[in-house]
């Protein structure tokens, strides 16, 4: 960092480690994690907080990280996509992801990974056009979505419902 | 330091358990894993001006900030500043509109380089941008392709760069005649690729002025060449090598002014530096593609019969000429009579220059805009005729006895011959599953009055396996598995899981023991990339190949070794054995740990093919769509899209399929939402996600492919590359089930098709 440069030591958790890192106030929290933690597994596909391609989860909720500032994320607990040894959610995530054959350059992957770790979190309920409209929080410009949608509704089994059909 | 820079694990393209856990390496987690100098590229805001001064002298001065440049000091270094040569399509008449690597004294689009600020990293580069004294004097702009013959010009030239002909049969005669003919003015907007992950590279000088560069993708041997050109130094100098893409499209990978300037920089710093763009340069900056304005005709007799289509049609090319030179008109023109028996056909292409972000090939180039204006031509004709769509296209098609059908058109330069497939019956089991898809929703009685339900079905050639060659290497391991280098680019399009099934196959061994390697031009010297659907067939067949090749060199090995002939060897899965000595035996790891004893440089059991081949492979597809209109809102939600594509033998369903649909969508997104639009200076409106609109899995139709296996014959695989397929007649069968939700004729004639425009269509 250079001279001058207006910095505090900030303690992150994030897969239940225990990260100190020297930041700029400014910093996002995608941009640490990448940067400074080293957890290269988010992704920033926009920076303009549409793709989700940067989907961490805060206290087990989602949140894009591009848009947030590190420093004020101390003593919450952050999850991102390489923590399958402290959530195990996120590695049956995974293990579906590959299963239903959800992904094809991987770069939206990690995001939806989290995503749906979160949405499973969450408790998440809804029927199908209700899960359509949950995993457009995200954006794959690859594989048409058909294995996410597949991997997700063996994740979160979307209630039956009359108007399911209904467009 | 190369080495340490990636991990071995990923020389090798890896399998979805690296990316789902988030271990894959893209280019910007190279970037951030060295942390080295970051360059920022300081870009025009302006579309059109005289570029009178770049003041570097408070960035240089400002926190963080290593160096900055301008033109100036990479003409002070090489004497000139270069401008990016074309590819493909080479013409003398383009040589003016090419772009030189960073703006000299005329910018001529918004986001065209001016300056670089190499900084710790991308913040403090970014404060100190705002620093840089930029003086630019504005010109009016030129955002109108079909006036850009008019008095603003931006090279001092006409703008339009080129009139491209193509014809054959006597279409003015027939249009004289013809019992019907029918005229529309079509639009095909302005959309491209965008891949979720961003460009960027990563350079590293290394001794003697060698340079390596980390992020090249599509076109790897090329770009290594034309970048050594400019630097004035070898080729060999300069190894270039490929880490994860995170989509690529037709647009990654092409020679971009940061490929010079990014390693340029670390040249002239004699340090790593990285750059990796952010969402709105990418925007602005990276290929664009399609946008065409079509005046088209198309003359039938009373029974349906077609007999002659024509268009005159401007293609904006945006600021420059690009690598591409004048393919996409080129391939457009080459496509415009498709499927169908035309007698006669003329097409006129306008190449024109304007202020606007240049152009390049996307995915499926030419196919999706000639198949969106001749299928819209075919629907005027059913719908003036009062004969349904899917009965003209019956009635039309091409037919198995017609073949091999030459109508004497050529595209890219080569004779389109259609040789193989059965379209009437590929045709018929697309639309078949179309109209059931439909009358199933038509069925769901709880939906709202306005909502009517449509469907149709389009049709499209497309072509793939484009040559001239491609080489493959096979190195067997000590432990028996293999590495596969090729020059194809793995850009996220599952084509390692394609050729790994072509190796373990032709050597009999398991999928896991292939290893598929990313290009490096150290590791393979030539290769010609990954583009026009060619990397299945192309580097598919070379693999086949060197997998014959190896097991001849094996066979020859082991019988040495057990000093008996060839004919004396069985090999199976892997393994040598002698007839009746079973004791005889060797593995092709141990076969290959003998022979690297054995030779003087230590490699192991290694073989290299080569395929060559002169001819495109054709085939032919069909694509259903079944859509829902809102006759109150305009608002069109497709529900299914049936995508039927004669793919040849197929190596791996699962590919053929991701491919297809991911395709699909790309289409859908380019039929219904995106668009870069620009207001009427030529500034760009579409710079963010909240403005260049893409699909999401709230605008995914659920998607079913139809497959045909008609055997192409031009190479051992006998495939059909599929990469593309899943796009061309997807916006136009969109726009034909609108129209028949409507029950109304063809008029739908831009696209992407506005809600507006389906309201008004609904409403008058
Ligand atoms: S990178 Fe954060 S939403 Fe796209
Ligand atoms: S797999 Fe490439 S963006 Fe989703």
């Amino acid at each position: 960092m250079p001279e001058g440069t207006e910095h505090r030591r900030v303690t992150l958790t994030v897969n239940s480690q225990t990260y100190e890192v020297d930041i700029e106030p400014r910093r996002t929290l995608a941009d640490v994690l990448r940067d400074q933690c080293g957890l290269t597994g988010t992704h920033l596909g926009c920076e303009q907080g549409v793709c989700g391609a940067c989907t961490v989860l805060i206290d087990g909720s989602p949140a894009r990280s591009c848009l947030l500032f590190a420093a004020g994320f101390e003593n919450r607990e952050i999850t991102t996509v390489e923590g399958r040894e402290h959530d195990p959610v996120l590695a049956k995530v995974q293990q579906v992801i590959i299963e239903e054959d959800a992904l094809q350059c991987g770069f939206c992957t990690p995001g939806f990974v989290v995503l749906l770790t979160g949405l499973i979190h969450m408790d998440w309920k809804g029927d199908e056009s209700d899960l359509a409209a949950a995993m457009s929080s995200n954006i794959c410009r690859c594989t048409g979505y058909q294995g996410l949608m597949r991997a997700a509704r063996r994740l979160l089994e979307p209630t039956a419902d009359s108007t399911s059909d209904q467009v | 330091m190369s080495d340490s820079l990636i991990g071995t694990q990923h020389e090798v393209v890896g399998g979805p358990d690296r990316y789902v856990t988030g271990a894959g390496c893209y280019i910007a987690d190279l970037a951030s894993v060295i942390g080295e100098a970051t360059l920022f590229v300081v870009r025009s805001d302006v579309s059109h001006g005289r570029l009178v001064n770049v003041g570097l002298d408070e960035v240089r001065r400002a926190p963080g900030v290593i160096a900055a440049f301008s033109a100036s000091d990479v003409r002070a270094d090489l004497g000139s500043v270069p401008v990016i040569e074309p590819r493909i399509s080479v013409s003398p008449v383009i040589i003016p509109f090419l772009q030189p690597v960073i703006a000299v004294d005329r910018v001529r689009y918004v986001g065209e380089p001016v300056a670089l600020i190499v900084a710790v990293d991308r913040y403090f580069a970014e404060d100190a941008a705002t620093l840089v004294e930029l003086e630019i004097e504005p010109l009016d702009s030129v955002v109108d392709s079909r006036e850009a013959s008019g008095s603003i010009q931006l090279f001092d030239l006409d703008n339009e760069v080129a009139r491209i002909e193509s014809s054959f049969g006597d279409a003015a005669a027939v249009f004289q005649t013809a019992d019907v003919v029918e005229t529309l003015t079509i639009t095909v907007g302005r959309h491209s690729g965008v891949p979720m992950e961003t460009r960027g590279l990563v350079a590293e000088p290394g001794p003697e002025g060698s340079l390596t560069i980390y992020g090249a993708s599509k076109v790897v041997h090329a770009n290594q060449k034309a970048l050594a050109g400019m630097l004035g130094l070898s080729t060999e100098s300069i190894r270039m090598r490929e880490v994860d893409v995170g989509g690529a499209f037709g647009i990654r990978g092409e020679f971009y002014p940061e490929d010079f300037l990014v390693p340029w920089a670390a040249k002239m710093l004699n340090r790593t530096v990285s750059w990796v763009e952010d969402r709105r340069e990418h925007l602005l900056s990276a290929n664009q593609s399609r946008d065409q304005i079509h005046v088209a005709s198309i003359a039938a007799d009373e029974r349906g019969r077609l007999l002659a289509i024509s268009t005159e049609f401007w293609i904006d090319s945006g600021a420059y000429i690009r690598t591409v030179g004048l393919r996409v008109a080129d391939l457009t023109l080459g496509e415009i009579p498709g499927p169908y028996r035309f007698e006669s056909y003329s097409g006129v292409a306008h190449c024109v220059v304007s202020n606007r972000t240049p152009t390049g090939t996307y995915r499926s180039p030419g196919r999706f805009e000639s198949s969106f204006v001749r299928e819209r031509m075919v629907d005027r004709v059913a719908a003036r005729l009062e004969i349904p769509g899917d009965e003209i296209r019956r009635r039309n098609l091409i037919r198995v006895s017609d073949m091999p059908y030459r109508s004497g058109i050529r595209s890219a330069g080569k004779e389109v011959v259609l040789d193989s497939g059965d379209y009437v019956s590929l045709f018929e089991r697309v639309h078949g599953r179309t109209k059931a898809l439909a009358d199933e929703l038509q069925h769901v009685t709880s939906r709202d009055e306005s909502e009517k339900v449509g469907y149709a079905t389009g049709c499209f050639i497309e072509k793939s396996g484009l040559g001239p060659f491609e080489d493959a290497i096979i190195e067997v391991r000590d432990d028996g598995t293999v590495d596969v280098l090729t020059g194809a680019s793995y850009l996220g399009q599952g084509l390692q899981k394609a050729l790994s099934n072509v190796v373990s196959k032709a050597l009999g061994i398991p999928v896991d023991s292939v290893h598929i390697v990313r290009v490096d031009t150290d590791r393979i010297d030539v290769g010609i990339g990954t583009y026009a659907s060619r990397s299945l067939v192309m580097s598919g067949s070379a693999v086949h190949l060197a997998c014959q090749e190896l097991l001849r060199v094996a066979l020859e090995l082991a019988a040495e070794e057990f000093e008996v002939g060839t004919e004396d060897l069985i090999y199976d899965c892997g393994r040598i054995s002698t007839r009746g000595a079973p004791d005889f035996a060797m593995s092709l790891g141990e076969l290959s740990q003998r022979r690297s004893k054995q030779s003087p440089m230590g490699e192991g059991l290694t073989a290299r093919a080569r395929f060559d081949k002169e001819s495109v492979t054709y085939g032919f597809g069909s694509h259903g769509a079944v859509v829902v209109t809102n006759a109150r809102t305009g608002i069109v939600h497709v529900k299914h899209l049936v995508l039927g594509y004669d793919a040849g033998a197929l190596i791996d369903e699962g590919v053929v399929v991701g491919q297809l649909q991911g395709g699909a969508l790309q289409a859908l997104g380019g039929a219904l939402f995106e668009r870069f639009s620009y207001d009427n200076v030529g500034n760009p409106l579409a710079t963010t996600f909240m403005d260049y609109l893409l699909p999401t899995a709230s605008e995914a139709p659920s998607m079913e492919v139809v497959l045909a296996s008609s055997m192409p014959l031009d190479n051992p695989l006998k495939a059909r590359g599929v990469g593309e397929a899943g796009i061309p007649a997807v916006a136009a069968a969109i726009a034909s089930a609108v129209e028949s939700s409507l029950a109304c004729g063809a008029t739908l004639h831009s696209t992407p098709i506005m809600p507006e425009a389906v309201w008004e269509l609904a409403n008058t």
